[in-house]
Order: C-alpha cells, then sequence, then structure tokens
C-alpha cells in the first residue's frame, strides 16, 4: 500500500465517473493552472528542455517527430524518468524539484495509459481497473465497484471477467482508459493512445476519447505524433522538435501559420522563409511569391497544396502572372480522392490535382507545366 | 522510450494465425533428405542415451514389484528422499526466487562473477561439493565449528545435511530458471502498477510474480528433480544412515552391493519421477534455455 493515499481521493467522491463538473468543451475557457513545469532530461547525445503549464480541463498534445523528447516529457511527468533539472509543480505541490524532492509515481495523482495499454494480462478486466483502488487501499468489493461503473461508461461491461487478451485494440484502449480514470487523477497522460489501432477502429476510438476526455476534470497531456489526433482531441498543442518547443498554440493557428518546415510537412502545407519587400517577397530557395500582407523583413510564406493550380506550360517564354511560375514535375503520389504532385520550381511546390486533371495534363517526371497559386489561400506571417 | 511491443493478438483476437498456403499444391518428398553421413552418428547417440534406460526396464522384476515397493529397503529411503527433496525445494524457493530478482534486476558491482558463482555447483562434481561443506560446516569447519559450540547443532551426517547438500546442488537450477524469466519479462507493466499507485511490494506480488509462474513452477520441478537423484554430495557430507540420511540413490548404490533386483526397482522408480517432472514441464525449461 502506498504511504500517501491520494488526497483527491479522499475529499471526492470514488463512487462516481465524472463525479466533478465536467468542463464544458465548446467554451475554451479553462480553470486554473495546474500543472506548472520546467522539464529537463539530459541524456548522453539528447537534452530535453521545455516549459509546459496546463490548466484544468485543458488537453494538451505533445506533437513532434520521433525522439522529439515527447515520451520522455510524459514519462517525467508520470515520475518514471526522474528530472535532471528544472521542476514539475502540480497544485502548488512540487513532484519532483532536483535535487531533493521526488515524489515517487505511485505518490502522483495521475493516470496513465501507455503506448500498447500494458493492460495486466493475468488479471480480468475489471481486477486491471479496480488495480489503482485496491493499491490505495480501497476495499475489494468497493473496488470492484468502482471498476463496473467505469467500465459501464466506457462500454466494457460485457467483458468485465474476461482477460485482456480476448479485447479488440479498441476495447483494450478503453480498458486502459477505464484503469487511468478510475483512480481520479489531477492528470490524465496519454502516450499514443491511437497508434496501436488499425486505421477502421481508430477513427471511432478517437471521437469516443475525445468525449471522455472533454468530461474529465483534471489536466490532460496527450503524447502523439498524428496531427489528427492531435487536432481532434487537443485544445492546445505543443509542437517539440529535438526536444525543444518550437511553437505552441490552437491547433487551428499552428495548422495555418506553422513555424518550420516540419509542422508544415505534418499539416500537409508548403511553407518558404524569405525577406519582404514592397508587395514581394524573395524566397530564400529561390523564387519570389507576392502578397498584400505588408509586415516587412523576415517572414514566413504559407499555403495549402490546394491553393496550386497547374495548367499546360505554354511553349513560348511569354510573360506569366503573378504567384506563377515554369515549375517540372518530380513525382507524385497518391492520396484519398488525390494526386499530390511534387514540382522543382523555383520555389518546390506540393500541388494537389484530381486523378482526371493529373492524367488530362501527362505529369510525367520531367513534365513542364505552369504553377498558379491563388492570392487569397496565401498566408504570410513573420515569427 | 518507443518500445514497439504492441501485440498483435491484442489487435485482431479474432484473426487466424499464420495464414497457410493457399492454392498451393502439396510438396512432394523430394529437399529434406537426411544425408546418411548425419543419420547413423544420430542414431548412435540417440541409443547411447536411451538403451541403458531400456536395459532398467527389461530386467526390471515386474512381478515382484508392489511387495518391493514397501520393503523395509525401498520404503523408507523413498519417504526420506521426498521429504529431504521437497525441504530442500522449499529453501531453494525461499532463496533462489530473490536471488534471481537480484542478479536479474539490481544494479550491483560485479553481477557477472556472481552470476557465475551462482552457476558453480551446476558444473561442480557433486562430491567435490560435499567436501567443501564439509569444510565449512563440519564439526571443526569454518562455521560448523560455532555451530556445534554455540547452538550445539551440527549438520554433517543428519537428515538435515541431506537437505543442506541437494539444496547446494540443485538451487542454481531454480535461480537460472527464474532470472531468465524475470530478464525476459516486460518492465513497462511494473511501472504501469506503479503509475496507479501500487507500492513495490504491491507490484512485486500481484503483477511481477504472476507473470514468473510458469518459470518459477518450472525451476522448482527441475530443482526438485535435481535433489532427488543427489548423490555425491550428500554421501560426503551427510554420510549413509539408514533412515536418516540414506536417500535412494544411496540406496541405490548399496543395494547394487547386496541385492541387484532391489537397486532395479530403486532406479526404475527414481526413472519414473524423472520422466513424469519433464513430461509436466514438458518442453519449456529446455527451450528456454536454448532460446536465451
Amino acid at each position: 500500500m502506498t504511504d500517501h493515499p491520494s488526497p483527491d481521493l479522499r475529499h471526492r467522491n470514488v463512487s462516481e465517473p465524472y463525479a466533478s463538473d465536467p468542463a464544458d468543451p465548446a467554451s475554451g475557457d479553462h480553470g486554473p493552472t495546474i500543472v506548472q513545469s520546467r522539464v529537463r532530461v539530459d541524456r548522453e547525445d539528447f537534452r530535453l528542455d521545455i516549459e509546459l503549464s496546463i490548466a484544468e480541463g485543458e488537453v494538451v498534445a505533445l506533437l513532434g517527430p520521433n525522439g522529439a523528447g515527447k515520451t520522455t516529457t510524459l514519462r517525467a511527468i508520470a515520475g518514471l524518468t526522474p528530472l535532471t533539472a528544472g521542476v514539475i509543480r502540480v497544485d502548488g505541490r512540487e513532484w519532483d524539484r532536483p535535487p531533493g524532492v521526488f515524489t515517487a509515481p505511485a505518490d502522483r495523482s495521475i493516470g496513465v495509459v501507455f503506448q500498447d495499454y500494458l493492460l495486466f494480462p493475468h488479471m480480468t478486466v475489471r481486477d486491471n481497473v479496480a488495480f489503482g483502488l485496491r493499491a490505495r487501499g480501497v476495499t475489494p468489493k468497493r473496488s470492484a465497484q468502482v471498476a463496473d461503473r467505469w467500465l459501464d461508461v466506457v462500454g466494457l461491461t460485457a467483458h468485465a471477467d474476461s482477460k485482456p487478451g480476448g479485447l479488440s485494440g479498441g476495447q483494450a484502449q478503453r480498458a486502459a482508459l477505464a484503469r487511468a480514470l478510475a483512480i481520479e487523477p489531477r492528470l490524465l497522460l496519454l502516450d499514443e493512445p491511437l497508434a496501436a489501432l488499425d486505421a477502421g477502429t481508430r477513427m471511432a476510438v478517437r471521437g469516443e476519447l475525445s468525449r471522455h476526455l472533454s468530461r474529465f476534470p483534471g489536466a490532460t497531456v496527450m503524447v502523439t505524433h498524428d496531427p489528427l489526433d492531435a487536432m481532434v482531441l487537443a485544445d492546445r498543442l505543443v509542437i517539440l522538435e529535438a526536444g525543444r518547443v518550437v511553437q505552441s498554440g490552437s491547433p487551428a493557428r499552428i495548422a495555418r501559420e506553422p513555424h518550420t518546415d516540419y509542422i508544415a510537412d505534418l499539416m500537409g502545407l508548403n511553407r518558404y522563409t524569405g525577406s519582404q519587400v514592397d508587395g514581394r517577397v524573395e524566397l530564400d530557395g529561390g523564387g519570389v511569391i507576392h502578397t498584400e500582407v505588408a509586415s516587412g523583413g523576415r517572414v514566413t510564406v504559407a499555403f495549402p497544396p490546394s491553393a496550386a493550380r497547374l495548367r499546360p506550360a505554354p511553349s513560348s517564354a511569354e510573360p506569366v502572372g503573378a504567384n506563377t511560375w515554369h515549375a517540372t514535375v518530380d513525382g507524385a503520389e497518391q492520396h484519398a480522392h488525390t494526386v499530390r504532385v511534387i514540382l522543382d520550381g523555383p520555389p518546390r511546390v506540393l500541388a494537389d490535382v484530381t486523378a482526371a486533371r493529373f492524367a488530362e495534363l501527362g505529369l510525367r517526371p520531367g513534365a513542364r507545366v505552369l504553377c498558379e497559386v491563388a492570392a487569397a489561400e496565401i498566408r504570410c506571417y513573420s515569427q | 522510450m518507443k518500445p514497439d511491443a504492441l501485440k498483435p493478438e491484442a489487435l485482431t483476437p479474432d484473426s487466424p494465425g499464420p495464414s497457410k498456403p493457399v492454392g498451393r499444391k502439396p510438396r512432394r518428398r523430394t529437399g529434406n533428405r537426411i544425408p546418411a553421413l548425419l543419420l547413423i552418428p544420430a542414431a548412435l547417440g540417440l541409443a547411447v542415451l536411451t538403451v541403458p534406460l531400456l536395459g532398467l526396464l527389461l530386467r526390471a522384476p515386474w512381478s515382484e514389484l508392489p511387495q518391493r515397493l514397501i520393503s523395509a529397503e525401498i520404503g523408507p529411503a523413498l519417504r526420506l528422499s521426498l521429504l529431504c527433496a521437497t525441504i530442500a525445494t522449499g529453501i531453494c524457493l525461499l532463496l533462489g526466487v530473490p536471488l534471481a530478482w537480484v542478479l536479474a534486476r539490481a544494479d550491483i558491482p560485479g553481477k557477472s562473477i556472481i552470476r557465475a558463482l551462482v552457476t558453480v555447483p551446476m558444473v561442480l562434481p557433486p562430491i567435490v561439493g560435499g567436501v567443501a561443506l564439509l569444510l565449512v560446516f563440519g564439526r571443526r569447519g569454518v562455521i560448523g565449528e560455532h555451530l556445534d559450540t554455540w547452538l550445539g547443532i551440527s549438520l554433517p551426517f543428519s537428515t538435515a545435511g541431506v537437505v543442506l547438500a541437494q539444496a547446494f546442488v540443485a538451487m542454481p537450477f531454480l535461480v537460472l530458471s527464474v532470472e531468465g524469466a524475470i530478464r525476459a519479462s516486460d518492465p513497462r507493466y511494473e511501472e504501469a502498477a506503479a503509475t496507479l499507485g501500487a507500492s513495490r511490494w504491491l507490484i512485486f506480488r500481484r503483477v511481477t510474480l504472476p507473470s514468473l509462474l510458469p518459470a518459477v513452477v518450472a525451476g522448482t520441478m527441475l530443482c526438485w528433480a535435481r535433489a532427488l537423484g543427489e548423490f555425491g554430495a550428500t554421501i560426503t557430507f551427510a554420510g549413509n544412515f539408514p533412515g536418516q540420511t540414506t536417500t535412494m540413490p544411496l540406496a541405490v548404490y548399496m543395494a547394487m552391493e547386496s541385492d541387484p533386483q532391489a537397486a532395479i526397482v530403486l532406479s526404475l522408480v527414481l526413472l519414473l519421477v524423472s520422466v513424469a517432472v519433464l513430461a509436466a514441464m514438458r518442453d519449456r525449461w529446455l527451450t528456454g534455455m536454448v532460446s536465451r
């Protein structure tokens, strides 16, 4: 048994799932800050150093490429990886402040959903969900009752007595979520909660997870490398690259104005940096883009691949209009209903065309086309 | 921190196993022929391993088997053997599982040396083990001297001595079996339990131990079988006193001089026990040893 039972459990009604007021997911307003942290973890060839604050009812997604430090951040908050420096403060209480202060994972008010769920294979689903309560000294009978209510919430009542091995991926994910939520943690930590699911299940589970997260009263941190998961589930994205935060903000803002090539790529945008003089942005990699927004100086220009229109290149070297340039097809890949064409410029551009248009234009590698970008869809911003 | 241990069975429990090739004609038996050069030594090897056991079965006095089993010679030896091997195995469990745990998980210097020391009794001639035990626990031994003068305990040439000799020889089997399982087990389950508020002891009891149970059971049976067959260390350290230290293997040895028929019956019983243990374990331990 733990030396310090979770303070939350003593004061809150353990029996009712979502007993606390559910935060209104639509409002976008969040309660007081729960987590204040500066997470620094040093390894031989890697340093994670980020600041992270999360409000009550807020869902923050840590998004980034492999090895960016997302999972390490999550593990540090959970107490599975101790900090090298910095501090993790939750509700004003220090969980980790080296040297000296360290609260063991068992004594932190956290619920963790691991990437592959890690349901205990030898216990029934009910015992899995009841495990956290049993560990906190709740009687077996009471734990089983609470577990059953949570299984009802996630729709697994029929599977309460089966072993996790018999569950489908989506069911296992829900069981893991119920296990994490049953102890009514202050902090819910999700490590790639949907990565282990196949595409079909993923959509359904994502919607369901979104519903549970919006009703969870505490703070949520979710690690993912999937931008769609992050945008559907999170109120705020924190983008990590090589152990640092490169951008943070609402999904909509990040999707429109990516700060790095990685994010632009993730959001499927064309992104360029350049210098603005009058209405022209001279791109660093060559090429010019005209824009009405005049901020001057160093700027970033971004537009979606759907904003690029392709047409046959004229035979003569006749002059072309603004935001139109000659390009050579470099490659193409099939997306759901469109073909994404990679064009060599300058500037280098991704353009989405329909399959019919693709065939019509004969966009074989090496083919020459004219590429035009609608001015209204070009965003220009300084960082 | 990106373990890709996505268990496929957890994803698609209903999907069939590795699909069989469909629409392919059955292969004719052309390939896979064993070269004769290998076949002959292989058959000889098999004979070396099995013919002696067959001999035992052929010469066994089957008709008088029941009477002999409860005879004065065999009965006490069998009982003593079962008792001592079981106690020795109990001791091995109590000491060996924690030792396996430390070897697998603890971050201590010189762990490889400790592991080597643990395996020494497996390869040491048991009689050497017996001599070593005498030097330590004998009446003039390093520890035995004090046990005798302070507590009045004398281990050599007693039933307790038999148990000690058996534990000395058999414990490595348990330790290695369990250690391998601990090392192969996924520590992330323990992390998951910790995040749910479980203390270290609760994690060990409810999460770690259940996952190790198959290996513990296999190691225990192996350990028990080894203890049951112990001869060299026992006869050296505990001597041969009927009713007190004469276990089955010692009784076999004695009977060979006086009553070979009894020796065969005793051997048959030991063979039966060994086969039973192997059958119960199936190939778990052996495959475990190979794949490690």
